[in-house]
């Protein structure tokens, strides 16, 4: 067996964007040790850098009459029936706390004529998003900085977690391949946060970066944890589709197609404008663009046309609004190749957020005993519709409670065995995808292809049909790829091993996806069925769950208040 | 350390992506751009940590409309080289500056600068601590 590295710890926290460094600090601060491992250089992978600036917190600096208790009713309202009520109320009282946290850490907010800023928001009964300078990665930066300010938190970079460790089913650790050096690591820890992310790159058409792959849904899907609302997947209506370097960057479709700003068209392959009358909203734009798709009428590239040329705005029009909305995003996108003001260039829906996740309580705590998630792999705070500002609130709310939790769990509980063969195991099948076979391939034919029949099958439009083809095809995957992957090269930094290990969890978790999708005979919020078009009277979770080595799905209650 | 030059050229993989820039030419504008049969000689400085190596490796990549240092970078792997190591992730804005790189002698951000009408680039890792190719370590 390749020699193992052990780490023992306290607090292992799985993910280093927003919501894992803030587990590490609380957990530091809770008195806990602590190990932070991040699939990439911490604060600089998976979403939180490409963030939007918004982060919704009630704090009344435009209007004084918000206050928690409105920000709560908005989230329920949005949510759709189908957000877990003690979470929303955790993230509606604690997110002005969280925001002073983030400026004691030198993060900073936008203020005009020396009060702070708040945007309002489609959803928002008073204006609430205090905007972040620097965005996301201004935000996640701080966060950093803070947590290096602690001279005890350990950072472990370049580490991809693939198996959790149980102890007579309590959560005792887990094992990862570290990609500096390519050689093994055995955690041994009290308490694990999970704080991975979402699942976006599990489709082609998404916005986020090409590390959301949702490995720690699947590591805890593995261990036994209850996870819900996978279906509950959040669509953005309009990202580049081409060129390759422009694909998945995001338009504000909302002054680029209004009608009061840009007033450009949208136009299928056979030049015709499809939309008639004002611009509708999110969910009705997305399926009149997928529709075109769909029948044949779309681009090359999987895509429908924007025409700036058939706008009814002056050239001078066009130029004001894009210094008033685009302006930096333009010089980009001419750099790359696309003027606005003239080119006919091509957008699609896209993955944007995922809502489904790993099932917490409002102490952060699975299913399994000793494991904790927090951030955008937990579910389901948001319910079936997320309000714009509310995921980086999301980070900090429940990655302090992740920390603070997991911190005094660990406190309590004795010395932790591991399981040698269970080790061994992970380490075997970990080599195993690495060595070269009889017709052996690269995981990235099968990472397209798995890409493509999401973007496919489980796409804004879905139906039983569709669903179970996908899950046929996702099983085939599973059966025929899968076991003959091979990773070429050496071990450190090399890409198709971890790639391998990757795909390997996304075929896992795309088969849930796709289950959930199923399962979900209705329409709510994101998640469309064109053959169930209406919503059930009672909003329920769909459920999936590893009992006895099988992939069991059904129902959980939405977590209700008195 | 020895160094030593290999040189690969694209020509199988080149074919299918020219078919395929002749079907979509006349039907989107911006495809006339760029004139698809030209190609960028791209020198990357190579570093092996298991082996202790360093060396410069050329690739000759063809030329895609919009190509940026990132999307040429990702072109050599998933079509030329599964072992060479860069930092893959993406703001796409230029902003976060994980994927940085050298290119002729100067930082840049590939994911946010397009490799325009150079004919011959030498990119080297942006950092003193090297992990392996392109990829650094930001400690």
């Amino acid at each position: 067996m390749a020699e193992t590295n052990l780490v023992k710890t306290d607090v292992l926290v799985v993910g280093g964007g927003a919501a894992g460094v803030r587990a590490a600090i609380e957990a530091d601060a809770g008195g806990a040790d602590v190990v932070i491992a991040s699939k990439g250089p911490l604060a600089r992978s998976g979403s939180t850098p490409l963030a939007y600036p918004t982060f919704q917190a009630s704090a009344g600096f435009m209007d004084a009459r918000d206050c928690p208790d409105v920000h709560y009713q908005d989230i329920l309202a949005e949510g759709k029936g189908l957000s877990d009520m003690d979470l929303a109320r955790a993230l509606a009282d604690e997110a002005v706390d969280r925001y002073h946290d983030l400026e004691r850490y030198g993060v900073r907010f936008e203020t005009e004529e020396g009060r702070i800023l708040q945007s309002h928001y489609p959803g928002q009964t008073y204006p609430r998003n205090l905007l972040i300078v620097g965005g996301g990665f201004g935000m996640v930066s701080g966060l950093r900085n803070e947590l290096r300010r602690r001279p005890r938190p350990r950072i472990m970079e370049d580490v991809v977690i693939s198996r959790l460790l149980l102890d007579d089913g309590e959560v005792a650790g887990a094992v990862g391949l570290s990609l500096r050096d390519g050689r093994f690591y055995v955690f041994q820890a009290k308490a694990v946060v999970l704080a991975g992310g979402g699942y976006e790159a599990l489709w082609e058409n998404m916005d986020a970066s090409r590390d959301c792959t949702g490995d720690t849904i699947t590591l805890a899907f593995e261990a036994g944890a209850d996870i819900i609302d996978l279906e509950m997947t959040l669509y953005y209506p309009g990202v580049f589709a081409y060129p390759e370097s422009l694909k998945g960057i995001l338009i504000q479709y909302e002054t680029i197609l209004g009608k009061q700003y840009f007033d450009f068209r949208l136009v299928n392959n056979l030049g015709e404008e499809f939309l008639k009358g004002p611009l509708p909203g999110r969910d009705v734009l997305m399926r009149a663009i997928y529709a075109e798709i769909e029948e044949g009428r779309g681009t090359e590239h999987n895509a429908v046309y924007v025409d700036p040329r058939r706008s009814s705005k002056s050239p001078e029009e066009i130029e004001k609004m894009i210094k008033r909305f685009v302006e930096g995003p333009d010089k980009l996108w001419r750099k790359l190749g696309i003027d606005i003001r003239k080119d006919l260039f091509e957008i699609c829906p896209a993955m944007h957020y995922t809502l489904g996740g790993i099932r917490i309580d409002e102490k952060t705590r699975t299913s399994l005993p000793g494991l904790f998630a927090a951030g955008e792999n937990s579910s389901n705070v948001h319910g079936a519709n997320r309000i714009g500002g509310n995921a980086l609130a999301e980070t900090q709310v429940f990655g302090a409670r992740g920390g603070k939790y997991g911190a005094l769990y660990a406190k309590k509980r004795r010395e932790v065995r591991l399981s040698e063969a269970e080790i061994k195991e992970e380490v075997s099948r970990l080599n195993g995808i690495k060595e070269k076979k009889k017709g052996g391939i690269r995981p990235l034919a099968v990472r397209d292809e798995l890409r493509k029949l999401m973007d496919r099958y489980v796409g804004p439009n879905r139906n039983e049909e569709g669903l179970k083809t996908a899950l046929g095809k996702i099983l085939d995957l599973k059966e025929n790829g899968l076991p003959r992957f091979q990773a070429v090269g050496r071990r450190i930094f090399n890409s198709d091993w971890s790639m391998a290990i990757e795909v390997s969890g996304t075929l896992v978790l795309a088969e849930l996806v796709v289950r959930s999708a199923i399962q979900r005979k209705e329409s709510r919020g994101h998640h469309y069925r064109s053959d169930f078009p209406e919503s059930l009277p009672d909003a329920r979770h769909t459920l999936v769950r590893m009992k006895d080595g099988e992939v069991r799905v059904g129902y959980a209650d939405v977590t209700r208040l008195g | 350390m020895k160094a030593m030059t290999v040189e690969r050229d694209a020509t199988r993989p080149c074919h299918a992506c020219l078919a395929r820039a002749a079907e979509v030419k006349g039907k989107t504008p911006i495809d006339e751009v760029t004139a698809m049969e030209e190609f960028i000689q791209a020198r990357i400085a190579r570093y092996s940590p298991d082996e202790h190596k360093k060396w410069i490796e050329e690739f000759k990549v063809p030329l895609s409309t919009g190509m940026t240092f990132q999307t040429l970078l990702r072109y050599i792997y998933e079509n030329m080289d599964p072992t060479l190591s860069f930092r893959d992730y993406r703001c796409g804005r230029g902003s976060c500056n994980t994927c940085r790189i050298k290119v002729d002698g100067k930082a840049i951000k590939p994911c946010a600068t397009p490799v325009g009408s150079a004919k011959e680039v030498l990119l080297e890792p942006a950092g003193t601590k090297v992990i392996k190719d392109l990829v650094i370590s930001y400690d």
